[in-house]
């Protein structure tokens, strides 16, 4: 937790702070040291990942050289976690992505069009909304099994309708803004005042809700691998060493507890960005609704 | 008249609504695998499969079945269960209770502890005390809500011995999963409010409340935190419809006899008629708390009806 | 359509109603519990006074009380509390008198069975040799040979009443195992079924165990049973509650917090917490085989079509390592499609040996020296450590080259493949179960030609498997088995791994825990006299 300290004393003090924001500043060191120990992983683990020995089955943190212990197989939980790191991060980027794309989409389309195709794109929305998601990831298993795109596509087809509200919503306000309403007095297309106005004005809104999501679907992995349905078997991802961990609470407690401590860490990381770009978003006069 | 005829289009939206989802759980749940081979067992003869097929009317052509089942969802059946024999939507009506309990419950919890504190961080957040008590949300956050259920379980059940983790007949078993679900919910919910109210604080009319000499602790009970809540009814909504399609993995974990356990059970036999009346109950219910929630706003603040629609 | 409406209506109100009823019961109930807190300082006195047998089980049977509906554990867990068959095969693999007493051959294809006399249905209704043939015939029928357990009891002829309590049962091929296959056909009330029919029966079952069903679900989302006031054996302890979780973790919580009385399915590293807390380790008699079999069929052209590669495959496993780490040396390793104990198990095989330098020299033989890879879909949570040791396999097997995917699946897709013969892998895991019978029979009977769409077939091995199975006379019987056992050791249609058999936890209040059926005996339980009446909840 030194980066902390590092991070805030030390940038504030020497060099003028790269952004408006202290929590900006910080959540970007956090997610730079992640990404660092991601790009130098192959060097710092001390261990295979993916090959254990038996017989130092469950030893404890620092033991026998391995720096947060060993699990149920004795593979070292230090290496599997940075390990984790690419595959947990990237995918939960990758889902927030595709539900970002979809729901923005939809959110869009349903605010420029009037009648009833706004009535159908909204019944969609709900629709998606009301479907239990657990069912949509069993049929993504059954169909294609279990690995890194069908997770990634399950979790965006899951999510992708909080980005169709909260665009909707935001989108029809800034229709009724006097400058869209000029040019759309000057006859400019309907996809251009989408692109040329409405999507930059929502710029703040999703760089905030983009942070946000990010960090539910890094907690959102677990929750699958929990129910079976989510990174294939014996991949250390961090839901998969939480998923993992389970069943040897009162023997190996560490096992819960690392790869916990790693996704909060991201999460908080992650948050701080957020938070960040909300306060710069309402220092320029905007408001946001998480 | 133009009120009742936004109510017909409620209703319209709400029949399509499910026609949607059954329709969509019909032809999804196809994809998922045969329940008919599940049922006859590992040793099964293709006679065997054949004859059940026949007596479950699987071996009609789809379209057809999917007409057989669009006449007999009209008529609110969904056929027996495929694992338990009993019929399905009264077997998932029989399960509703325990997911109303935990969703208010929950909810109670949530709502009784994210108020108080997204206030108070929200009305001073730059001193001392509340930014830690931010952080600590923020950290909160990050944790799955079942490694908080897990914890708990392992420290309060197993440890000190002090609560039961199994079903709901006792009422200390309700403890556990409320505190849970809370953990999971509370921090969104604070840092919302706190968002809000200290938005609200820096709002003009509140400066014109201070101005006439309305005191500090009036200024926030009076003006900023009503404003507060209306920023929150949709999310406290959007958390209480997320609650009622089963919070699946604590009813798993409470052994919770609610419709979360059932969908998780469910999955595993494919029992098709009980999945499809679960997504049929979470469907109505999401677009009933879609609706309360709806309503709320227009009553807290009428504007909102015209932005909204 | 107005009733339906009208009733799914009404059934919704009551959902509220009975929300809003246990909401305020919560309400009183807590502020009860708060007055208690404070008066006494201390919240751990239980409040419980009812004795209730509480027992985590992994499921409740498919179809519920339809005991017709599946085959063996873990159904048989329930079913063996409310029904009987005419046998049962006791803790030490014995076939012993349930509803019979006694049973002969009079010859090779006809089997006397003599009935216990003075049982009743817990209806009231007597059991006796016309009602057993009532269930055989329908068992015999159109609608009962297509259920699981009519499936098995294809190869009957006829059953014939001699008498009120005479039975005869005639079969097509001389069938030696009959009394085996009879333990697990469960003999319900005739009336009740035919006036019921399958589903509704299920709900509501009646049969001549020793505990009769209230609910299939109460309040704790248990099965609650109820002792049987008309059966032919008084159970120590009044009511029963099975709690079905499937989730290991929350299944070792209640068990270890004291919330449940008996607890199936543990792991062998919760031993010695459990031991310390004073619970019996208990490891289930009827045990079956953890292996990994291989799509010969399916994948001819596929490394493991060579008999050379699967011996390999099984010299490059450390089964002894997996047995003593893994399993704390509970399962032990099998050298074959049997356990001791088992009929027609073969002592003298041993299993093979941890020889990765062998496994290497077959491979090259077999013209892969560089190795090879393949896939293999696995179900997760059907043996309490699987995962673990498939993934140790998957360790041992990239040591000599091959490189193994876990492919995790649904059981759901997984009965698909296999019941399809469709297998998108080349090998897949199943066990090699003989619990159902206890004899090694039935296992070689799927690991053969004799299967729907096998996945291993010998035209070879099929004369001598068809002998096992008619061979009347005991010895011969045995031998032909142990000789089979070399065959199927030596083809190695399979990975052999280790001997598994469930274990069970029984907390130290209750005392008299047997198995029977692969099922605990949970009329002969009672309460230790020492220790408190109530579990600590």
């Amino acid at each position: 937790m030194s980066a902390r300290g590092n991070g805030s004393s030390g940038l504030r003090g020497r060099i003028k702070v790269p952004f408006d924001s202290i929590e900006l500043t910080l959540g970007i060191v956090f997610l730079a040291i992640i990404l660092m120990l991601v790009v130098f992983r192959s060097q710092l683990q001390t261990h295979d990942p993916y090959v254990g020995d038996l017989l130092d089955r469950f030893s404890e943190i620092g033991v026998n050289g391995h720096l947060l212990g060993t699990d149920n197989l004795g593979r070292d939980v230090w290496s599997r976690l940075l390990e984790g790191i690419r595959w947990s991060i990237s995918a939960a980027v990758i889902d927030t992505l595709v539900a970002f794309v979809i729901g923005t989409f939809v959110g869009l389309a349903a605010a420029q069009s009037t009648g009833w195709a706004r009535t159908i794109l909204n019944q969609i929305v709900d629709m998606a909304l009301a479907f239990p998601s657990l069912i949509i990831a069993m049929i993504v298993v059954a169909v294609v099994g279990r690995g890194f795109w069908p997770l990634t596509i399950t979790l965006g087809l899951v999510t992708w309708p909080v980005f169709a509200r909260i665009v909707f919503a935001e989108a029809l306000t800034l229709l009724e803004r006097d400058y869209v309403k000029a040019s759309k007095s000057f006859g400019a297309r309907p996809l251009l005042i989408m692109l040329g106005h409405i999507l930059p004005g929502l710029r703040p809104t999703l760089a905030v809700v983009l942070a946000f999501h990010f960090a539910d679907m890094l907690v959102a992995e677990s929750a699958l691998s929990f129910l079976g349905l989510g990174a294939p078997l014996g991949v250390p991802t961090w839901g998969n060493l939480l998923q993992e961990s389970r069943d040897y609470l009162m023997v190996a407690p560490w096992l819960l507890a690392v790869p916990s401590v790693g996704i909060i860490y991201t999460v908080v990381a992650v948050n701080l960005i957020g938070d960040g770009l909300a306060s710069i978003a309402r220092r320029k006069g905007l408001r946001i609704d998480i | 008249m133009a009120r009742i005829s936004s109510n017909l289009r409620l209703l319209g939206n709400f029949i399509v609504l499910l026609l949607g989802i059954t329709t969509l759980m019909f032809f999804a749940l196809r994809a998922t695998g045969d329940p008919i081979i599940v049922m006859a067992g590992e040793n099964a003869s293709a006679e065997m499969i054949d004859s059940l097929r026949q007596q479950y009317g699987f071996d009609q052509p789809l379209l057809l079945q999917y007409v057989y089942y669009l006449g007999n969802v009209l008529k609110l059946d969904f056929g027996a269960s495929l694992a338990s024999g009993q019929e399905a939507l009264p077997y998932v009506l029989q399960q509703l209770p325990a997911t109303f309990m935990l969703a208010l419950f929950g909810m109670t919890v949530t709502i009784t502890v994210s108020v108080p504190i997204g206030i108070w961080l929200g009305a001073r957040p730059d001193r001392t005390g509340p930014r830690i008590v931010s952080a600590a949300v923020i950290v909160a956050q990050g944790l799955p809500g079942f490694v908080t259920a897990l914890i708990l379980i392992q420290l309060f059940v197993v440890k000190l011995m002090w609560l039961p983790s199994l079903g709901y007949a006792d009422v200390r078993t309700w403890i556990l999963p409320s505190v849970s679900l809370a953990s999971f919910l509370a921090p969104k919910l604070i840092r919302v409010i706190a968002a809000n109210v200290s938005e609200s604080m820096r709002q003009e009319y509140i400066r014109t409340a201070r101005s006439i000499g309305m005191s500090e602790r009036g200024v926030l009970w009076r003006e900023a935190f009503p404003n507060a809540i209306l920023g929150t009814v949709a999310l406290i909504g959007a958390q209480f419809a997320f609650l009622f399609s089963g919070a699946v993995i604590i009813e798993v974990l409470f052994h919770w006899p609610g419709i979360g356990l059932l969908l998780f059970e469910s999955t595993q036999s494919l029992d098709f008629p009980v999945l499809q009346a679960i997504a049929f109950v979470i469907a109505v219910l999401v677009f009933v708390v879609n609706s309360l929630t709806n309503v709320a706003f227009h009553m807290i603040d009428p504007r909102v009806g015209k932005v909204i629609k | 359509m107005k009733v339906a409406v009208s009733n799914a209506l009404s059934i919704s109100a009551d959902a509220v109603l009975d929300a809003l009823r246990e909401a305020t019961r919560f309400s009183v109930q807590a502020v009860k519990l708060g007055a208690v807190c404070i008066l006494l300082g201390s919240c751990t006195s239980s409040t419980i006074g009812r004795d209730v047998l509480r027992v985590g089980i992994v499921s409740l049977p498919p179809a519920y009380g339809n005991p017709y509906a599946a085959m063996g554990a873990p159904a048989s867990v329930t079913w063996q509390q409310l029904f009987d068959g005419l046998t049962r095969i006791d803790e030490a693999g014995n076939i012993v008198g349930a509803l019979a007493t006694d049973w002969y051959l009079i010859d090779p294809h006809t089997w006397h069975f003599k009935l216990r006399r003075g049982v009743q249905f817990s209806n009231g209704s007597p059991f006796d040799a016309e009602i057993a043939k009532e269930v055989f015939d329908w068992l015999l029928g159109d609608a009962g040979r297509f259920t699981p357990v009519g499936n098995e009891l294809r190869d009957l002829a006829e059953v014939s009443v001699l008498d009120s309590h005479e039975l005869l049962i005639r079969t097509r091929l001389p069938d030696p195992i009959l009394p085996n296959r009879l333990a697990m056909v469960m003999m319900v009330e005739p009336n009740e079924w035919r006036n019921l029919g399958p589903k509704a029966f299920g709900q509501m079952p009646v049969g001549t165990g020793p505990y009769v069903l209230r609910t299939w679900r109460n309040k704790n989302g248990a099965a609650e049973l109820l002792a049987n006031g008309n059966g032919w054996r008084r159970p120590h302890v009044n009511v029963v509650e099975l709690y079905p979780l499937l989730d290991h973790a929350a299944r070792f919580q209640a068990a270890i917090s004291n919330q449940l009385h008996l607890a199936q399915s543990m792991k062998p590293e919760e031993m010695e917490i459990f031991r310390k807390r004073g619970f019996d380790v208990l490891v289930d008699p009827s045990k079956q085989i953890i292996g990994i079999a291989f799509d010969v069929v399916g994948h001819p052209e596929s490394p493991i079509s060579d008999r050379r590669v699967r011996q390999a495959i099984n010299y490059a496993v450390d089964r002894h390592s997996i047995s003593k780490i893994i399993t704390y040396g509970i399962h032990k390793p099998a050298s074959q499609g049997a356990a001791p104990g088992v009929f027609g198990y073969n002592p003298d095989l041993e299993p093979y040996p941890f020889d990765p330098a062998k496994a290497r020299e077959l491979l090259r033989e077999a013209g892969y020296a560089n190795g090879f890879s393949i896939k293999a879909t696995i179900v997760q949570g059907t043996y309490a450590n699987d995962t673990e040791i498939y993934q140790k396999v998957q360790e041992d097997l990239a040591d000599v080259g091959i490189e193994i995917t876990l492919v995790a699946t649904l059981f759901s897709d997984w009965i698909r493949q296999y019941v399809t013969g469709e297998w998108r892998t080349e090998a897949f895991s199943l066990g090699w179960n003989t619990a159902p019978y206890h004899d090694a029979i039935r296992p070689m009977d799927y690991f053969s030609c004799g299967k729907a769409r096998p996945f291993f077939c010998d035209q070879s091995m099929m004369a001598e498997i068809e002998n096992a199975a008619t061979e009347i006379r005991s010895t011969e019987r045995e031998q032909a088995l142990q000789k089979l056992q070399i065959r199927f050791h030596d083809e190695a249609p399979s990975l052999f791994l280790l001997e598994y058999g469930h274990i069970w936890v029984a907390s130290n209040k209750v005392s008299g825990f047997e198995m029977a059926n692969g099922a605990p005996q949970l009329y002969k339980l009672r309460y230790s006299q020492a220790t408190d009446r109530k579990v600590n909840r």
